[in-house]
């Protein structure tokens, strides 16, 4: 997705390279733009070089993608860059930019394209005979290259909430829960189906007097082998969960709260859910570890969208903070709601009223929250939905503080 | 002479392949065990009786993949899908393309067992109805145009009488061609008659589906 972001200033570079040739009567245009900051992404800048010609009494113009390694430092675009102003030579040797189109009697003007007052790329025409200089001109390509400046700003944007996004998924590591536990369930399931197995066909070749010493023993190995197999599986997932215990930092649970909205929202509204906030102000803090914590809140932020199919009216899922003798929050939603008897199994693990759920990611939570010396809890609404309630002792109560 | 059936195993998991095929010799079935579907299909000769274990998610061509390409192929061999995790949505994708089963590992070993002896009674009833319906083939091969035109006749339900007025001969001649269609086609009654032609009608069906039949 990030690496597209060059294609969206791509056609805009060149549609600006186009008009302004045509305009000026150019035969050569370069634009260079830069989308980030080395290292971020492979393809973050973008090279265009800007051919017009006359064929048969009609302009055309052609464009090509130079392979270039970073922003141009010498000629009229470099000192542009430099000076951060338009540069204009009335007369200019475009051979030493080793372009051969031109010749020595060339004319040259730069631009710098600015986003928040920084040079983000350059534009550069080059006339085919030397011109003065012409300030409207100068004036009019200035505001061009300041209308890119916003394109590339609001691309820019795009990129860091795009990266901001995946960061904070790998970082919490929430998003992909139902992932691992998927393939969790495979990888246990692999071993624990070759025991099955080895130990089954054992049993046959028992029961009909076929065994023999040596068959037997090997295959009592392999159960042995694929045993630990299972549970080195399982020992990994208590290391990756086990991870990030004993971080105890203060947390502002509001801002978390905000922070975990913003990463949901796109979520939120591919299924049609609005996400509203309803958060205290001056939210006494609380200790613990921001990551797990964020955890919990996805988990049920999560389950309160996916709760509510498009049938339902008023879809929107409210996140609230109150401070009482303990800090509460609530996730709401405006779903079925649940059966007693599926309430009482909530957060037994592996219970799961989802087709795709393996329903660990409410034991999961609880026992984040239990480990924070708080609790957990689910139940209806009074009208309609159900509401999760995370209830967190105050810094002073935190037995870990 | 029968050739013995072969449960081919197909799955990424080197432990699961060799759990499979001692589980398989534990009763006395042959298998053959495949790490990917391409080795699978390299290897395989749908000529020979069998029946296929196919784990779900392997690298490379998938288990539904493979299902996919089989049924397009017009191969008929009866899949008993295994799979890691279950889930719902795929392995009703997989029953309506044909499986016979979809198993969640870890399964009960008897009940696989159990579904694999019905996978391969299945297979082996695939291919004895397409034998019978070769001999019936044959038989119908050597009657005589007219003797043809008696037969749909007859199995569509007229007597003689109503045959003779509509090939135009005499119901004498009719009764003549239908006890010599009879005789080559080893018919012992018209209900009997009905059943092969059936048969061979059914047979043909198949036979467009699966070339190797």
């Amino acid at each position: 997705m990030i690496a597209n972001a060059a294609d969206s200033v791509e056609p805009a570079v060149e549609a600006v390279l186009e008009r302004v040739c045509l305009e000026g009567g150019y035969p050569l245009a370069r634009a260079y733009v830069h989308l980030a900051s080395i290292g971020e992404e492979s393809q973050s800048s973008v090279w265009l070089l800007h051919r017009a010609y006359r064929s048969g009494g009609d302009m055309r113009t052609d464009s090509e993608i130079m392979q270039q390694p970073g922003p141009p430092a010498e000629g009229p675009a470099g000192e542009a860059l430099r000076l951060g102003a338009a540069v204009w030579r009335s007369r200019y040797d475009a051979s030493a930019l080793g372009i051969p189109d031109l010749g020595k009697r060339a004319c040259v003007c730069a631009l710098p394209i600015f986003h928040n007052e920084t040079a983000v790329g350059v534009l550069e025409f080059f006339g085919s005979a030397p011109c003065a200089r012409d300030e409207d001109w100068v004036e009019a390509l200035t505001d061009i290259a300041s209308q890119l400046g916003h394109l590339v700003g609001r691309v820019r944007a795009q990129m860091r909430a795009l990266r901001q996004q995946a960061g904070l998924a790998r970082m919490s590591r929430v998003a992909s829960m139902r992932e691992v536990a998927g393939s969790l369930a495979h990888e246990v399931n692999q071993p624990l189906a070759a025991i099955v197995n080895y130990s089954g066909g054992a049993l046959h070749l028992l029961e009909q007097g076929r065994a023999d010493d040596e068959k037997l023993a090997r295959v009592l190995d392999q159960v042995r082998i694929q045993a630990k197999r299972a549970s080195g599986i399982i020992q990994d997932l208590r290391e990756l969960l086990r991870h990030n215990d004993g971080r105890q930092d203060r947390l502002d649970l509001n801002q978390l709260i905000q922070r975990t909205a913003d990463l949901l929202e796109t979520t939120a509204r591919d299924a049609g859910v609005k996400l509203r906030l309803e958060l205290e102000e001056n939210l006494p803090e609380i200790v613990g570890d921001d990551i797990q914590l964020q955890q919990v809140l996805i988990n049920l932020v999560v389950n309160a969208i996916e709760a509510m199919d498009h049938s339902c009216a008023g879809r929107d899922v409210l996140i609230s903070t109150r401070a009482g003798e303990q800090i509460e929050v609530v996730v709401s939603d405006r779903g079925p709601g649940m059966h007693d008897e599926l309430l009482a199994k909530l957060f037994t693990p592996f219970f799961s009223t989802k087709p795709h759920g393996l329903g660990i990611g409410l034991s999961i939570s609880r026992s984040i929250v239990e480990f924070h010396g708080g609790r957990l809890s689910g139940a209806n609404n009074p009208d309609q939905g159900m509401s999760f309630r995370i209830r967190l002792p105050r810094v002073t109560n935190c037995p870990h503080a | 002479m029968e050739q013995p059936s072969t449960v081919y195993v197909v799955d990424d998991d080197a432990a699961m392949r060799d759990s499979l095929c001692w589980l398989l010799s534990s009763v006395s079935l042959r298998a053959k065990a495949y790490a990917s579907a391409d080795d699978f299909l390299a290897d395989w000769d749908p000529s020979m009786p069998g029946c296929l274990l196919l784990d779900l998610r392997m690298p490379g061509l998938n288990g539904l993949e493979l299902q996919e390409r089989l049924v397009k192929d017009g191969h008929q061999i009866p899949i008993i899908f295994l799979s890691g995790h279950g889930d719902v949505p795929t392995a009703v994708r997989a029953m309506q393309a044909g499986a016979t089963e979809f198993l969640t590992k870890p399964f009960s070993e008897r009940f696989l067992l159990e579904r694999v002896q019905a996978a391969l009674e299945q297979d082996a009833q695939i291919r004895r109805h397409r034998r019978a319906a070769e001999v019936l083939e044959a038989r119908y091969a050597v009657l005589t145009p007219r003797e043809r035109e008696v037969l749909h006749l007859v199995v569509s339900g007229k007597v003689n009488r109503e045959i003779a007025e509509i090939l135009c001969i005499s119901p004498k001649t009719v009764e003549l061609h239908r006890s010599n269609l009879m005789k080559k086609m080893h018919a012992d009654s018209v209900p009997n008659l009905v059943a092969m032609c059936l048969s061979i009608d059914e047979c043909r069906e198949a036979a467009r589906m699966d070339p190797t039949l």
